[in-house]
């Protein structure tokens, strides 16, 4: 009997060498191993590679009196014996960090996380779909509409609580939502959305006019000081400005509409030249007529005129459209000529609201004389509007709310200007290898840099403080500048026609996003809502929706002031 | 033939000629037309037939016509004859020329023919006759007469009379071949005919007696052609007449031909339908590959008829070491699990077939191509790519992370498949966190996925796998025990750590540890066959009466010992699954794994064809609907890959009925029209055919059961119509035809990073957002098409696609028929049935290594392989190639060749790791001496 055997022992990518003393059994054996392994004993797996040893992994109580060593060296040619040692030190660590399973939670919060869902189709109800999603995304009413108690059980307090429901439904489900008591509920407010055609189905209806008849009834409802209190928590009534309601509130655009008699005017046009010169030689000057008016949306006139048929003006842009229907001409009484004359129209925004809505004039009323028994039709204008993720209404502001809005637009103006200069030489100076150090100086200098400015700036304008509020609900140092979030596209040759969808912007964009080609816009991500398909898509994808072919074009655009 | 004849006939001719010149000028005015517009020579050799013709028939009875004088005339018809030359699109002159005398000669046979006791020179002139006759009547005569070959007997039995009475003609030798080769074509046939007329007509096959005549003719045929480079016409001749086994006693084979003749005998194998005729023909191949001492091409033919006993006397019969260690290396790659003993070098060939260097060189050509840097899943689905996809799943975006178990154990997968083999990952070897982002069965998967990711490295392996069979998780002991497994597969360790880690598990009473075992051992041990593995899986096969947890163990130890005795027809093992399925109750069969006890069953006679048929019959006995799915699926997997027509027809014939439920074995029988026709091109062409009508026709079962058909056929193969195919199904409206559909591109395109299914697979994964089965498909599906980083294939063909691998097609029928039924195996707990993939995976590498087993970097042509069998000369065996240095990858329908002459390889197809030597008479060329 042998007293000691080599044995070598294989152990991961290592290899012990060990002089097994026959006597100590496995407990010397493994306790000889945990010395050069670090490997607990009690977790040591030994398996034997050579020939003629045990079987399998080595029991504690294995007696190697019964193996023949000799046997086992001569079937290795002498050489050492061969084992396997299977082992660690390593102990597994539990998790650090309980993981959450979206499969194991509840409904409401998968749908966080989720993509939103859509509305169903209840039989040409497209228009309702895209306009309640539009509107989803409108916080400040889904705030307004949380306390909202009906005083009575009218058709109009049904509809607005129907609303609020749908909007609850959606937050708690991935699947889509069929709105049936909404629906429902809107037919009764409005019997109009209840035609039916001529075989039964639900006519085709505008989402203008819903959006419009919604606002109406919050207008009418949602009055209570609680709710505007829930929606725009921070408003004192001198920003409200007169807005009594949570419609006029965050949609309302309080307008000041001039007329000036044009008649009076050198510039007027010449062939009124003769009276005009009359009458100004007389000294006899109408005065500009100042009025306000209220609007819960701005036009986008497509056309070209005020009454759409003179087309010498080809609108291109969102901004065109807006100036033509905030300016026209009208025919009027002058009471100092004492007869119509031709007065000039101009409206401009007294009071800004937090959500901005533009309707693009797509539809109108074609009047055909000649044809048999219709005086006209309803058309749509297909002509591309292009529209950009950013509209500054600066220019159609008052001018009293222009000077309000210029003080922070020049100051935003001068801190860029500054933030280019000290890039610029930051980076002259020197090479990009201390870039966080140079980044902290820089915005340091930064921040002195526009202190001081900020005190000429002051300095300059009189001594005259921060900015009167321009309207309820908005940023500090708002510039004028709305964001657009949601658009409501249509699709179809026919006025009578077509389909409805909300492109809505999705609102996890973190500050990582790309460019759209080599344009300063940003290419963030939106949800396009098909009813009840919901899928994702770009800002880029949104931009074309300007219409000029066969894919959708916007209807009804929606912005928010930007921050 | 001696000039002095030749005179002689010209000096008759022309006395013929004057004495006949009036019946010749009566002829002339006839044929004047005919013979207006032949030349000078035409004209002049058709009057001297004429002559000869004239003086043959002797129709006047000359008696200064003699005998010796017809003969000599004979002789000149003979000569004119054998010398003729022609273009191959006209007919010899000569030929021509005696068209309108057939019949004449052929009456004045006739009136001889039966005449006895003939003179010698009579005899002579008869046999001489016969001859002739026999070269015109190859043209003239109708063929289905075979008048050519009767003519060509009766002339040899008068040759025969003639040698008998000692004066043997100088004719007789040599009397076939001097005819030309298209005469000893036409007779080979004529052979064939007649051999089957007799068959038809009684005669018993197994006796030589019948045949003697014409077998005679074919001991003469077949060296000739043997000879003369046309091996196929020879062996095509001897399968005609039964008599392959001639081919052995020839001396005309040698080391020039000998290829081209195996070659074909193994590639027309099998188009043979009887089993029979088959077996014969490799047995044939076997023989002369031994004769010719060329026993690495032997070893291959063993294989290919699973004649595993010859292994032995193979090796010992081989002197030559290096050629020996290859053969060792195509014992491993095919996953024989033999030991050699009694050899000087046993330990070293055992290295070789345990593939115990597999890791090492997978890892060192992973470092060749510089692919050693882990991937992540998210670099496989390249979410970034997507045109709109999925931004509000994007991770980090949000701070609050909720993670999907569905989606993270789809990322383990990918990860496990990715990353298969590379040692290293960016989930599971860094820390275990990732572990505890699955759930359940998730984390059992993702400990198993360890396996998966240090594939073939046994020793470090278990190292870094051993911390986590101490977890308090029962599910991650699993994971960590099927690991043990996994890791395993494919690979031999003498310390056997998978079955020694294991067997405490099987006997155990945790139902989870013991479903992992069963899979751990059945992944670990496919095809070894060992017997110490089957015993211990046996009473998990018998035990009974745990209802569903319990079958679903009996289930998996079944499927375990069908990959472990794949193709083996073991008894033991099928007596007890066959017992198990007899005695199960209607719920157990019920549960949809029941199919993975039948498909144990079936693998167990993998390619084994009719050894199946007694196993059918008592399958057929069950009373229960699966029956009829167990039979299909024995038959087609008992003819896989065997390319039988008459089986594929059985099959559509199933598809035949129109069933909308219980079509389980609908779907076996045209998943089965694809395991019979893998791997041959005419059969799989005409599969894809009748596809398209069962998709036209056909119901729904039978619809989704056609990607995974079409899978079968294309494994690791990402063919461009086949993936067009499989692209419009998995646009499908019907979920499970588009799922499979989905699984069948990964499937055909595993490991080849195919970047048209990449971006198919990434547009199939925005469409089916919304889907949780189907994402989860898309992930399985970008996992095997990236699998090992585009290393590695799951292809079963191997050795220039002539041999099959067991294991490799077990493996992916394991992933196939769970497809049958996504919802309740793959999409629901037995996921990690996946990693049965892993038997079927292998490096599809090509390495060239010294006679150490050293690595040794030469240049290689690697293009599309062409087939060469039966064509002349030494015609190009690649086409479209590009000259690499290995390590190269090669492509499934790939072929390589030495780009250089310095070294020879042992062996000719190169494959995996090829031994290569210095080329002893090799000379550089001057010009690199210059340099």
């Amino acid at each position: 009997m042998t007293d000691t055997v080599a044995l070598k022992v294989k152990w991961g990518k290592e290899t012990i060498d060990v002089n097994f003393v026959v006597a100590g059994g496995v407990k010397g054996l493994k306790s000889e191993l945990e010395e050069k392994t670090r490997v607990p004993a009690d977790r040591m797996k030994l398996m034997a590679k050579s020939k003629g040893l045990w079987k399998g992994v080595l029991k504690d109580d294995f007696d190697f009196g019964s193996i023949d060593f000799a046997a086992a060296l001569s079937k290795a040619k002498g050489g050492p014996l061969n084992l396997l040692l299977m082992g660690s030190a390593a102990e597994l660590t539990g998790p650090k960090t309980k993981t959450v399973f979206l499969e194991d939670l509840p409904p409401e919060e998968v749908a966080k996380v989720q993509e939103p869902s859509g509305l169903e189709n209840l039989g040409n109800t497209c228009y309702l779909n895209s306009v309640t999603q539009c509107l989803r995304s409108v916080p400040q009413l889904r705030n307004g509409l949380e306390p909202y108690q009906p005083t009575a059980t009218s058709a109009q307090a049904l509809f607005l609580t129907t609303l609020r429901e749908t909007y609850k439904q959606l937050d708690r489900t991935t699947k889509p939502v069929a709105p049936s008591t909404f629906v429902r509920s809107t037919k009764m407010a409005f019997p109009q959305f209840a035609q039916t055609g001529p075989n039964g189905a639900p006519m085709q209806q505008d989402a203008e006019e819903f959006f419009s008849g919604l606002l109406t009834i919050a207008a009418g409802e949602l009055k209570d000081d609680r709710l505007m209190k829930a929606a725009l928590p921070f408003t004192s009534p001198k920003e409200l400005d007169g807005a009594s309601n949570l419609a006029d509130a965050l949609f309302g655009l309080k307008m000041e509409e001039t007329l000036t008699c044009d008649e009076f005017d050198g510039k007027g046009d010449d062939k009124m030249e003769v009276e005009g010169e009359g009458a100004a030689a007389a000294g006899l000057v109408e005065p500009p007529v100042k009025s306000y008016d209220l609007l819960r949306k701005l036009v986008c006139n497509i056309q070209g005129g005020v009454d759409g048929t003179s087309s010498t003006l080809n609108v291109t842009h969102i901004a065109e459209g807006i100036n033509l229907s905030l300016n026209g001409s009208i025919e009027k009484n002058s009471e100092v000529l004492g007869r119509n004359a031709v007065w000039t129209r101009k409206q401009r925004i007294a009071r800004l609201p937090p959500i901005l809505a533009v309707q693009f004039g797509r539809f109108y009323w074609k009047a055909t004389p000649d044809s048999q028994d219709h005086s006209g039709v309803k058309c749509k204008v297909m002509k591309p509007v292009a529209f950009n993720s950013v509209l500054d209404v600066y220019e159609f502001c008052s001018e009293k709310v222009k000077k309000e809005l210029k003080k922070s637009r020049d100051k935003a103006l001068q801190e860029e200007e500054d933030r280019i200069n000290m890039k610029l030489k930051g980076e002259d100076v020197d090479d990009n290898k201390d870039k966080m150090e140079t980044d902290e100086g820089k915005s340091e200098d930064n921040e002195e840099d526009a202190a001081l400015k900020a005190a000429l700036a002051m300095s300059m304008q009189d001594g005259e403080d921060a900015p009167e509020p321009v309207g309820p609900g908005l940023p500090a140092n708002f510039q004028g500048q709305y964001e657009l979030f949601a658009v409501v596209t249509h699709k179809g040759r026919d006025a009578d026609g077509g389909h409805y969808m909300a492109w809505v912007k999705a609102d996890n964009n973190s500050g990582k996003v790309d460019k759209i080609a080599n344009s300063e816009e940003d290419n963030e991500d939106w949800f396009v809502f098909d009813d009840d398909e919901v899928s994702p898509c770009k800002t880029e994808d949104v931009l074309k929706l300007k219409g000029g072919g066969d894919w959708h074009m916007s209807y009804l655009n929606f912005y928010r002031a930007k921050k | 033939m001696a000039p002095k004849d030749t005179n002689a006939v010209t000096v008759t001719a022309e006395s013929e000629k004057k004495k006949e010149t009036d019946p010749k000028k009566l002829k002339k005015k006839e044929d004047e037309n005919d013979d207006s517009n032949l030349s000078e020579e035409d004209k002049e050799l058709k009057e001297r037939l004429e002559t000869c013709v004239s003086t043959v028939l002797n129709e006047k009875n000359e008696a200064n016509v003699t005998i010796p004088i017809r003969l000599t005339a004979l002789d000149v018809i003979v000569n004119e004859l054998r010398t003729a030359t022609a273009s191959m699109t006209s007919v010899p002159k000569p030929l021509k020329f005696l068209r309108p005398h057939f019949a004449s000669i052929k009456d004045l046979y006739k009136t001889m023919e039966n005449s006895t006791g003939l003179a010698n020179d009579a005899l002579e002139f008869r046999a001489r006759l016969a001859d002739v006759l026999a070269v015109l009547a190859m043209t003239m005569g109708k063929p289905q007469d075979r008048e050519s070959l009767n003519f060509k007997l009766s002339g040899t039995k008068d040759y025969e009379t003639l040698a008998s009475k000692g004066a043997a003609s100088k004719h007789a030798e040599d009397n076939l071949g001097s005819w030309g080769h298209e005469f000893v074509r036409s007779l080979a046939g004529e052979i064939g005919q007649e051999y089957n007329q007799r068959v038809i007509d009684g005669a018993d096959l197994d006796s030589d007696e019948p045949f003697k005549d014409i077998l005679a003719m074919v001991h003469v045929i077949v060296p000739f052609h043997l000879t003369h480079n046309a091996e196929a016409e020879a062996i095509d001749l001897l399968i005609e007449v039964q008599r392959l086994k001639f081919l052995l006693q020839l001396d005309s084979i040698n080391e020039h031909n000998y290829q081209r003749i195996c070659l074909y005998l193994i590639k027309t194998a099998g188009y043979m339908s009887d089993p029979d005729d088959l077996q014969e023909m490799f047995d044939t191949a076997f023989e002369i590959y031994k004769k010719q001492k060329q026993y690495f091409d032997a070893l291959l033919v063993a294989l290919k008829m699973d004649k595993l006993d010859e292994i032995p006397s193979l090796l010992s019969e081989c002197e030559d070491v290096v050629v020996k260690k290859q053969m060792c290396l195509i014992l491993g790659r095919h996953r024989v699990n033999y030991e050699v003993e009694d050899d000087p070098d046993e330990d070293e060939l055992n290295e070789l077939i345990g593939n115990e260097k597999l890791s090492e060189h997978f890892l060192k050509v992973a470092q060749d191509l510089d692919v050693l840097d882990p991937k992540t899943p998210e670099d496989i689905y390249k979410s970034h790519l997507a045109e709109t996809g999925g931004f509000s799943r994007r991770r980090d975006t949000s701070g609050a992370q909720v993670d999907s178990a569905r989606a993270n154990l789809a990322s383990t997968f990918v990860n496990a498949f990715v990353n298969a083999g590379f040692g290293k990952d960016k989930l599971m070897t860094p820390d275990s966190e990732w572990l505890y982002k699955n759930k359940e069965h998730g984390m059992m998967a993702a400990a198993a996925s360890l396996g998966s990711i240090l594939l073939w490295n046994v020793e470090e392996g278990l190292t870094q796998i051993d911390k986590f069979l101490y977890s308090n998780e029962e599910y991650v002991k699993a994971g960590a025990a099927l690991a043990v497994g996994i890791l395993s597969s494919g690979v031999r360790n003498d310390a056997d750590p998978a079955l020694a880690l294991l067997s405490e598990h099987v006997e155990g009473d945790s139902h989870i540890m013991k479903c992992a075992a069963c899979t751990g051992l059945g992944i670990a041990y496919a095809g070894s066959g060992r017997e110490d593995v089957m015993e211990m899986l046996v009473p998990v096969v018998e035990s009974s009466g745990g209802g569903a947890t319990n079958f679903m163990e009996v289930s998996l130890a079944g499927l375990a010992l069908g990959m472990i005795f794949v193709g083996k027809c073991d008894d033991t093992v099928g007596g007890t699954i066959v017992q198990r399925l007899m005695e199960a109750t209607d719920e157990e069969l019920d549960h949809s794994h029941a199919r993975y006890l039948c498909l144990g069953l079936a693998l167990l006679f993998l390619g084994q064809m009719e050894k199946a048929d007694a196993m059918m019959e008592a399958v057929r006995t069950i009373e229960h609907k699966i029956s009829k799915y167990a039979v299909i699926m024995l038959e087609t997997a008992a003819y896989a890959g065997s390319g039988n027509v008459l089986k594929v027809q059985e099959m559509l014939h199933q598809c035949a009925e129109h069933l909308t439920e219980d079509a389980e074995h609908q779907m076996a029988a045209v998943l089965g029209i694809g395991l019979i026709t893998m791997g041959e091109d005419v059969g799989s062409e005409m599969a894809l055919r009748s596809f398209d009508h069962l998709l036209h026709y056909c119901e729904l079962p039978i619809k989704r059961a056609v990607p995974l058909s079409l899978a079968v056929l294309n494994i690791s193969n990402p063919d461009y119509a086949v993936i067009d195919q499989l692209s419009r199904l998995s646009h499908d409206p019907d979920s499970e035809i588009s799922q499979n559909a989905i699984i069948a591109l990964g499937v055909v395109s595993a490991g080849t990073n195919n970047s048209r299914v990449a971006g198919l697979l990434r547009q199939l994964g925005e469409f089916y957002s919304k889907e949780a089965g189907h994402v989860f498909c898309v992930r399985i599906a970008q996992g095997l098409l990236h699998m090992g980083k585009g290393l590695l294939t799951i292809n079963p063909f191997h050795a220039d696609r002539m041999l099959l691998n067991g294991p490799a097609l077990g493996g992916v029928l394991v992933l196939l028929h769970s497809c049958m039924d996504l919802k309740s195996t793959l999409l629901d707990k037995s996921h990690y049935l996946l990693y049965y993939l892993t038997c079927a995976m292998n490096p599809r590498m090509l390495i060239t290594v010294n006679e150490d087993i050293e690595w040794r970097p030469v240049t290689v042509r690697v293009g599309q392989a062409v087939e060469t069998v039966g064509q002349a000369g030494k015609p190009k065996r690649i086409t479209g190639f590009q000259t690499h240095t290995t390590p190269v990858l090669l492509g499934a329908t790939d072929r390589a060749e030495l780009g250089t002459e310095e070294v020879i390889s042992v062996s000719n197809i190169l494959e995996g790791v090829v031994i290569v030597r210095n080329n002893p008479d090799y000379v550089e060329p001057e010009d690199s001496k210059k340099k």
